[in-house]
């Protein structure tokens, strides 16, 4: 027979659980957004710098293509803590 | 070719928001022999309230820190690693969306040639738009600085009325509004004393 103590345990590990899976799905979500509008903003990015030629717009091209790699890499960080 | 020069003096850094006969920069429909007389974007000053936001982001999850108790630790043992990938993606995005802002405000330009007024627009992630009307077809230039910002900074909006059927033109927040209204008046006067299809 278990003891009351062991049941509040038990209650508990399943409250934790489903809390942090919440909490790691709610972020995951997140970064899944944030990894489509990465995406878009290159896309924009090669449309602005199509559209006026500047020394700049290679540069803010490379840095969206580094918040690209930089957002999948949270990605990847995000689906290991599932 | 014609050498008429801007009387300002104007930054050469591409990041500025007013250049005179800038180098090195070209637009998608320039013609042959068409020269950009001036490049103008919104004032550097209708930037510090996002620098402000991003600046208050940025600091956010140090504050968060410094608050009693462990902000994750409801999440018992995994808490930690929680943590450290929330904030992780906290920097991140918050660096996303300032290179995204900043890239909005970079190429949304006013153009003015030796030929017409161009205006590209770029509002959101989806959104494009160009315009231009030919200098023959410009009939009335408006300068205008409503506020303490304004007059301060010296910076506000030029008003490019076009021929009946088109639609004004409106420069926002740019600087200097009283030249680059000059200039555009200038530029127009000589696009009348050449003969129609020509490109000086």
């Amino acid at each position: 027979m278990p003891t009351q103590s062991s049941g509040v345990d038990f209650v508990d590990k399943i409250f934790n659980f489903s809390i942090s899976s919440g909490v790691v799905i709610f972020l995951l979500l997140f970064v899944v957004f944030y990894v489509i509008f990465s995406i878009i903003l290159i896309r924009q990015l090669v449309i602005m710098a199509k559209s006026i030629t500047t020394s700049l717009g290679g540069i803010l091209k490379f840095l969206s293509i580094i918040n690209l790699f930089a957002s999948l890499l949270v990605l990847l960080i995000a689906l290991s803590l599932i | 070719m014609n050498q008429e020069s801007v009387d300002v003096k104007s930054s050469k850094g591409n990041a500025s928001a007013f250049l005179d006969r800038p180098e090195k920069v070209r637009f998608e429909t320039q013609e042959k022999g068409e020269e950009i007389i001036l490049l103008l974007r919104a004032h550097v000053i209708t930037l510090i309230p996002w620098i402000l936001f991003f600046a208050f982001l940025l600091v956010l999850p140090i504050i968060a820190k410094a608050m009693p108790g462990n902000l994750f630790g409801f999440l018992g043992e995994k808490g930690g690693s929680v943590g450290g990938a929330a904030i992780l993606f906290w920097y991140l995005a918050t660096l996303g969306f300032a290179l995204w802002k900043f890239s909005l405000w970079y190429f949304n330009i006013y153009l003015v040639t030796n030929e017409r007024v161009v205006d590209f627009d770029f509002i959101g992630l989806t959104y494009k738009s160009v315009s231009d009307a030919q200098l023959s077809k410009i009939q009335d230039v408006t300068s205008r600085m409503v506020g303490v910002f304004h007059v301060f900074f010296n910076y506000g909006h030029v008003f490019v009325q076009t021929a009946a059927a088109m639609r004004e033109f409106e420069f926002h927040d740019v600087p200097k509004p009283d030249i680059v209204a000059r200039t555009i008046s200038e530029q127009v006067r000589l696009e009348e004393g050449e003969a129609p299809g020509e490109i000086k």
